[in-house]
């Protein structure tokens, strides 16, 4: 399903609302989109990784063990106070690009 | 037009045929069983009281009734073996295709259920083909990326789905996981190169 967003924005959203890791992250912005914002592992992990080379988010690995994982530890990721001024400039924007449209249609 | 029956119809026909097999054959030889007690009665009499009476003409009666009731018997034995092989027959099939198999052999049930048992899982196949992939990416992504898809695939399979739903994902998990490793390579070199 074609998207409305990219993965970096739809994530760092996400993660506003408290840490989380990938799985749970691609579930998080599906529910909250209502099902309209899909977004798959290709597309997650990398922008996970470009954001926190970018300093917007940090990762650590969890100590919760699942026996599913055979040993290997979820990598959880919570926003910098980067990312959320980012995430802000970024919600500001897209709040006045929706008000453009409302006025013009 | 040819019509089309499932295993289970098929062996529920032969198991009602070889019942009415089985009915006919015990009809035919109690009625043996009755004929020949009366032959019996009139064997026990004396030869003047079987002279005087129509025992006798009932006697020979009776014999003729007892031949033809063999003839009949051997026919409704051959039935009933028919219709016995075609109920193992269509059992065979049936067990084949995951349903009950009523007339196999503890020995044979127990064959069947170990050789399902003992082989390996599409859960444990995946896991085992990524523990091979895991060698070819970065830790990080060996320990996200892979612990996040057998964490799928584990519920894929506790979801009952098909098991080539869980080998394609863990096919493109596997493929992304080894992309993603080189996008982080490459990525690390061009934070290098400033």
């Amino acid at each position: 399903m074609e998207t409305f967003v990219n993965a970096k924005t739809a994530v760092l959203q996400a993660l506003i609302r408290g840490p989380s890791f990938g799985l749970e992250l691609i579930e998080r912005v599906k529910t909250s989109t209502g099902g309209k914002v899909e977004l798959n592992q290709g597309s997650v992990y990398p922008a996970l990784r470009a954001m926190e080379r970018d300093g917007l988010v940090e990762s650590y690995d969890d100590d919760e063990v699942i026996p599913e994982r055979g040993g290997r530890p979820r990598r959880s990721y919570k926003i910098t106070a980067e990312g959320i001024r980012a995430a802000r400039d970024t919600q500001k924007a897209a709040f006045g690009l929706f008000q453009l449209a409302e006025v013009k249609g | 037009m040819s019509r089309r029956v499932s295993p289970a119809a098929r062996l529920a026909a032969a198991q009602a045929a070889l019942v009415e097999a089985r009915t006919e054959q015990a009809r035919l030889e109690a009625a043996l069983a009755e004929r020949s007690r009366a032959l019996a009665v009139v064997d026990s009499l004396p030869t003047f009281v079987r002279a005087a009476t129509p025992a006798q003409k009932h006697a020979d009666e009776v014999m003729g009734d007892l031949s033809a009731i063999n003839s009949q018997i051997l026919v409704a034995r051959q039935q009933v073996f028919v219709y016995e092989r075609k109920v193992e027959e269509a059992s065979r099939y049936w067990v084949r295709t995951g349903g009950i198999y009523p007339p196999l052999g503890n020995a044979e049930r127990n064959a069947a259920v170990h050789s399902v048992e003992s082989a390996p899982s599409a859960v444990e196949r995946a896991t085992k083909w990524l523990q091979i992939v895991e060698l070819f990416v970065s830790p990080r992504v060996a320990r996200e990326e892979i612990g996040d898809l057998l964490e799928i695939i584990h519920k894929y399979a506790a979801e009952g789905r098909p098991r080539w739903h869980v080998y394609v994902r863990a096919i493109t998990g596997a493929v992304l996981a080894t992309w993603h490793t080189w996008g982080d390579k490459l990525a690390s070199l061009k934070k290098i190169g400033g």
